[in-house]
């Protein structure tokens, strides 16, 4: 099957931030010139930036429309900086369709690499396909990228529809999610026999079982991997309160503990791609920087997950 | 496993405000019923059955299952529990007339906190008055005006204790609610709730 990839170019990067007069916030990076670090999707060997978005909670706004432009310059932030993934889901009220309007006031030309990503979920109500179909409606795209069965829930029929749906060119990728820890034997048996494209899950300093079997399965089967949860929804930055960057901060180019949480996330090799939520501007830019500069080795993460452990 | 709510507390203001616009006057009629309900609640107990019933209905479908519903899943499911409670006053307060009222100091503080202080806590806490969740048209008010009133409720007692149970379930929710939101007036609801079922468990 013939895709149409969207690649990131460090020449576009470097021009999007340009346009957007965002060069001179990125200091180091910037200065550097580094591109955003880019993962291959294993099953095509298609690129997207490490670091995507997550709409739970920040994009479930109704509605109102100052709240709906605020997300919008998130957005617009987003794809400046040269992010890609936007995960979504029929579970988290309004996001898609807020998605679906945000994406429409941005030029087509400003948005090229976007990844749409979201989920079928049966108790969202209707048929999987025809969850496929409010996906296509709300996002207001002709195809959904990546389409996905939220926390496993009837995935026997949803996968065998996905797969169809696949070979028909109704989606690009497959996948299936979980979060939280949960049903992560019932997911490591999926991969291990299903012929899906990406798996989601939680990993994090704090949540580090992934290690064990989901990662290297999906390494040795060839599944993308994306990481939901990164920050445990702010807990794990608000657990850092008051506490020194180490040393090592400055060799992998962070400047605060949320970049230092990201980093050992998409440094891990089998990891694809993270989605940290957020609904600030500032904080957007604090992850997109997470992209460029070195990244730790496998002795560095050991050392930041014991370091963030400690008191 | 956590419980995590899918919007945010500056989500759910801007969402009570777009309602309280879009269904205006209903917030101030809500209110008044609310308060002819507690007023009339010795003299005619079955006009306060009608109007606790139709309150919790419209809550149930108005709220929950036509606003709430499109932020929180969950929604709809409270809503149908919200209207199934509606119903319950209304049939045995309003129809089969087997409810009267006798007031206590511990229903008079309830329905105080409900009607009054709750509403004006909303605007210290710095959000706009149209943005104020009423009892009558909002879940949370409703509940503590509906928890003193249940404190002052004299009936058979199998029925007493099944009106209990909706609104000590949703004093549950509000106070989950509570924590996850940041939000910390709403720990009045369980907090009053369980106290009216405390009371009349007692009794």
């Amino acid at each position: 099957m013939k895709y149409n990839q969207s690649h990131f170019s460090r020449r576009r990067f470097l021009a999007a931030t340009a346009a957007v007069g965002l060069t001179p916030w990125l200091g180091y990076n910037a200065g550097a010139a580094s591109s955003p670090l880019l993962r291959t999707i294993p099953s095509t060997g298609e690129t997207i930036p490490a670091i995507g978005m997550g709409t739970w909670i920040t994009f479930n706004v109704g509605k109102k429309e100052a709240l709906r432009y605020d997300r919008l310059e998130v957005l617009k932030t987003f794809f400046a900086l040269g992010g890609g993934m936007v995960d979504s889901s029929p579970m988290y009220g309004t996001a898609q369709d807020v998605m679906g309007w945000c994406l429409d006031r941005i030029e087509p030309q400003q948005r090229v690499g976007l990844m749409s990503a979201t989920k079928i979920w049966s108790p969202a109500g209707g048929s999987g396909a025809q969850q496929v179909g409010d996906a296509e409606r709300l996002w207001r795209l002709p195809r959904i990228d990546v389409m996905q069965i939220h926390n496993l829930v009837d995935w026997q029929d949803h996968l065998a529809m996905l797969l169809d749906m696949k070979a028909a060119g109704r989606v690009r990728y497959i996948g299936i999610t979980t979060s939280h820890g949960s049903r992560h034997q019932q997911i490591e048996q999926i991969m291990a026999s299903q012929p899906i494209d990406f798996v989601q899950f939680t990993y994090n300093m704090a949540d580090r079982s992934p290690e064990q079997r989901l990662l290297p399965l999906a390494a040795d089967r060839g599944i993308a991997v994306i990481v939901n949860r990164p920050f445990r929804r702010g807990g794990l930055i608000d657990a850092t309160d008051g506490k020194p960057l180490p040393g090592w901060a400055a060799d992998i180019g962070v400047t605060t503990w949320a970049q230092a949480l990201l980093k050992f996330i998409i440094s891990h090799p089998a990891v694809t791609c993270a989605i940290p939520a957020t609904s600030q501007v500032a904080h957007m830019k604090e992850n997109m920087a997470t992209m460029t500069g070195p990244l730790p080795d496998a002795t560095l993460r050991s050392r930041m997950a014991d370091d963030f452990a400690a008191p | 496993m956590s419980f995590e709510l899918p919007y945010s507390i500056e989500v759910f203001f801007s969402v009570a405000e777009s309602y309280n616009a879009d269904w205006f006057p209903a917030a101030i009629i809500g209110w008044l019923a609310m308060v002819m309900a507690v007023a009339l609640s010795q003299r005619a107990p079955r006009i306060t059955g009608l109007i606790l019933g139709g309150v919790w209905v419209w809550i149930g479908l108005v709220h929950q299952i036509q606003t709430m519903a499109d932020f929180n899943f969950m929604a709809r499911v409270y809503g149908w529990a919200w209207i199934a409670q509606g119903v319950g006053f209304a049939v045995l307060g309003g129809v089969l007339s087997r409810l009267s009222f006798q007031v206590s100091k511990a229903a008079v503080v309830c329905v105080l906190g409900g009607l009054i202080v709750y509403p004006l806590s909303v605007l210290a806490y710095g959000y706009s008055w149209s943005a104020v969740p009423l009892a009558g048209t909002m879940p949370n008010p409703t509940v503590l005006v509906t928890a003193g009133l249940l404190l002052a409720m004299r009936g058979p007692k199998v029925w007493l204790a099944a009106l209990c149970v909706v609104p000590l379930a949703w004093g549950i929710v509000a106070g989950i609610s509570a924590y996850l939101l940041g939000f910390p007036l709403d720990y009045t609801v369980p907090i009053a709730m369980v106290a009216a079922a405390l009371l009349r468990a007692w009794r």
